[in-house]
């Protein structure tokens, strides 16, 4: 991979007898915005503490630049960290806590009154300066440790859910905040989230874990359109998975009924997953419909009406509608071949992109 | 309506300082008392303290008892912030748990025992008896004092503090002074004062591993109570009394100016942002 700056092979992490991970293997390149999106557990802290050096791994390698650093202290990588608890010095105020890593490296007086200021600028708190840790926001407080890491001018910089702590409002700027920092910086930023908004409005790569298993990694629009299994598409995003058989390529029967789908290369009458996002769902007339369903709930969400429905077999169907309908009513729903998603069961990630690269070269030629 | 100052919440505070204060105050009134009992008030005089400021051998007791005091207690502090840090960083919990249990055990164990258990050891070691066997079990008896002053300071410190400082290049040492004790600066004080307290009263240790030759206060004075009171002692409590509240008031001071020079340094701060 071109500019490959860390690489993890093999790393697994014990405590005791519990796993944190198992089997992680990845490669991080240079200047990109990266994500680990998990429930509560999974082990995504695991994984910083192990990249910054505060935990050993318990087998596996890790690299940074080409050369192994298992054994470099955590005080000798060029990578820093924003702390889930921000974890600033309370008796230092804003300037010397951002100052901290300057002062440790012996840099000159001015350089650092330079660099500090610039950073606070960067993070928005200019003026900051004097104030105590006691005296400024949560939010504040947040981009504090952001410029103390990034004054040191870090390869990495990982950050541990450093939003979970804010308003839905502040979030959301500060997400924006956060990708033109990494953009404007260009180093190579890990984040960590359980929220899988965040993950998709930030990352250029996404890892998604569970259980202390990287499951699928991708952009955020592949992860979201083409998940590998049950987990990841129930985890990114609202989604209707129904069980269903594979009758042929681009052919998948559901609920007694044959639909055409846009996956291939499964056995014939293999039984799978198949995930239709909500958002997917078109209300029509039962006439023109693909599956009719009942309406359970309607919630008025501002921009849509999500619908809660059910069909005859018993499945849950939600639906995204800007049009309104009536709860009890019947309806039809109907859905686009590319809506469909196919999942199998127990696929590996390598075996999904094999085959999803197998078929789309396939499609190209068609067309 | 009732007056305001008229509370039983009131009248009970003031019986209750009554109560601790009337004894220091009977005895303070007494040190100027132109007699030599404390029986009868027959006039002002300053005699008592000047027979106090003639009497060398207690002057230099209570020299010898501030310099066991200052010396016990910085020393113990010194190793009790040691031992702190060395049991915050124990991780297997019953071994932590066991050496809490035994610093605690040393802090209610009666000091008879303590005492007691000091004389034979030092005997046993052949160790004379004198300022260094007095300034040693003083070091012994407040180091527990100051671990259990420093160690909740060390508890309540956020870990990734520590994980913080490393992250931003910080070694271990660094990691101490610069993060670590700042942060548990008020528990090494507090655990000074009260080190420095208890080495000045104690009596009962002291009163085993001092030889002859050298006397703490607590001990001089019992030895002259039982030949009956002089008013010089009440000189010397009163004196002692008014340095204590010198202390306090100092202590206040100097809170009030920490205060004051950070509200300063808000304003100032105010007065730019305005700019
Ligand atoms: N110091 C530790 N000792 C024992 N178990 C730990 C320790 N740190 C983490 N774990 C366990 O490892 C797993 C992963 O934890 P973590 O990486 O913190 O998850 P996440 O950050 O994804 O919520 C959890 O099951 C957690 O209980
Ligand atoms: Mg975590």
């Amino acid at each position: 991979m071109a500019n490959t700056i860390i690489k993890f092979s093999g790393v697994n992490k014990r405590y005791g007898d519990t796993m944190a991970l198992k089997q992680i293997d990845f490669e991080l390149e240079q200047g990109k915005f990266y994500t680990l999106l998990g429930p509560s557990g999974c082990g995504k802290t695991t994984i910083l503490r192990i990249l910054a050096g505060f935990t050993d791994a318990s087998a596996g390698t890790i690299e940074f630049e080409g050369k192994k650093i298992n054994d470099l202290p955590a005080n000798k990588r060029k990578i820093n960290t924003v702390f889930q608890d921000y974890a600033l010095f309370p008796h230092l105020n804003v300037y010397d806590n951002v100052a901290f890593g300057l002062v440790l490296k012996k840099t000159a007086k001015k350089v650092i009154h330079e660099k500090v200021i610039e950073a606070l600028r960067l993070v928005q708190l200019s003026g900051y300066e004097e104030r105590e840790i006691s005296e400024i926001s949560g939010g504040q407080q947040q981009r504090v440790a952001i410029a103390r890491a990034i004054v040191n001018e870090p390869e990495v910089l990982l950050l541990d859910e450093p939003l979970s702590a804010l308003d839905a409002k502040l979030r959301t700027a500060m997400q924006v905040e956060l990708r033109q920092l990494q953009q404007r910086l260009g180093i190579t930023f890990v984040f960590v989230t359980h929220d899988q908004g965040e993950a998709l409005a930030m990352s250029d790569e996404i890892f998604v874990m569970n259980a202390g298993e990287i499951l699928q990694q991708g952009a955020p629009v592949d992860i979201y359109d083409e998940p590998i299994n049950h987990f990841v598409a129930d985890f990114i995003g609202e989604s209707n998975i129904v069980k269903g058989r594979m009758l042929a390529d681009y052919q998948v029967e559901i609920l007694g009924h044959q639909f055409e789908c846009a996956d291939a290369g499964m056995r014939v009458n293999e039984p799978v997953e198949v995930v239709i996002r909500p958002e997917d769902l078109v209300l029509t007339t039962v006439d023109k419909a693909k599956l009719t369903v009942t309406v359970d709930t309607q919630v008025f969400r501002g921009d849509i009406y999500e619908i809660m429905s059910h069909d005859d077999a018993g499945n849950e169907w939600l639906i995204h509608s800007v049009r309104k309908t009536a709860v009890g009513q019947q309806v039809g729903i109907y859905f686009e071949p590319e809506d469909i998603h196919v999942m199998r069961f127990g696929e590996s990630e390598e075996d999904f992109d094999a085959r999803l690269e197998s078929y789309e070269d396939d499609a190209d030629e068609k067309v | 309506m009732k007056r305001k100052w008229f509370d039983w919440r009131n009248i009970y505070l003031w019986l209750v300082f009554l109560v601790l204060y009337a004894p220091i105050f009977y005895l303070i009134f007494y040190s100027f008392n132109a007699g030599t009992t404390m029986t009868r008030f027959s006039g002002f005089s300053w005699q008592h303290y000047a027979e106090l400021f003639a009497d060398t051998r207690m002057i230099e007791i209570v020299l010898d008892t501030l310099l066991i005091a200052l010396l016990s207690s910085l020393i113990a502090t010194i190793i009790g912030m040691l031992g702190a840090l060395a049991i915050y960083g124990i991780k297997k919990v019953w071994l932590k748990n066991s050496i809490l249990s035994l610093n605690n055990i040393l802090m209610v164990s009666p000091d008879v025992i303590i005492g007691a258990s000091f004389l034979i050891f030092f005997t046993f070691l052949g160790l004379r008896l004198g300022f260094s066997s007095v300034l040693l079990s003083h070091i012994a008896f407040s180091i527990p004092i100051v671990v259990l002053m420093v160690l909740p300071r060390l508890n309540e410190m956020n870990h990734s503090l520590i994980d913080a400082a490393t992250d931003l290049g910080a070694t271990n040492v660094q990691v101490l002074t610069r993060v670590i004790f700042p942060f548990i600066t008020p528990g090494i004080l507090t655990g000074f004062f009260m080190a420095f307290t208890y080495s000045l009263d104690d009596f009962a240790v002291t009163f085993f591993v001092t030889g002859n030759g050298f006397e703490t206060l607590s001990v001089e004075i019992y030895a002259r109570a039982r030949q009956g009171i002089s008013l010089e002692v009440n000189a010397l409590s009163a004196l002692m009394f008014l340095f204590s509240l010198l202390l306090i008031g100092g202590y206040y001071f100097i809170e009030q100016y920490n205060n004051s020079k950070k509200a300063r340094r808000r304003n100032r701060m105010g007065a730019k942002l305005i700019k």
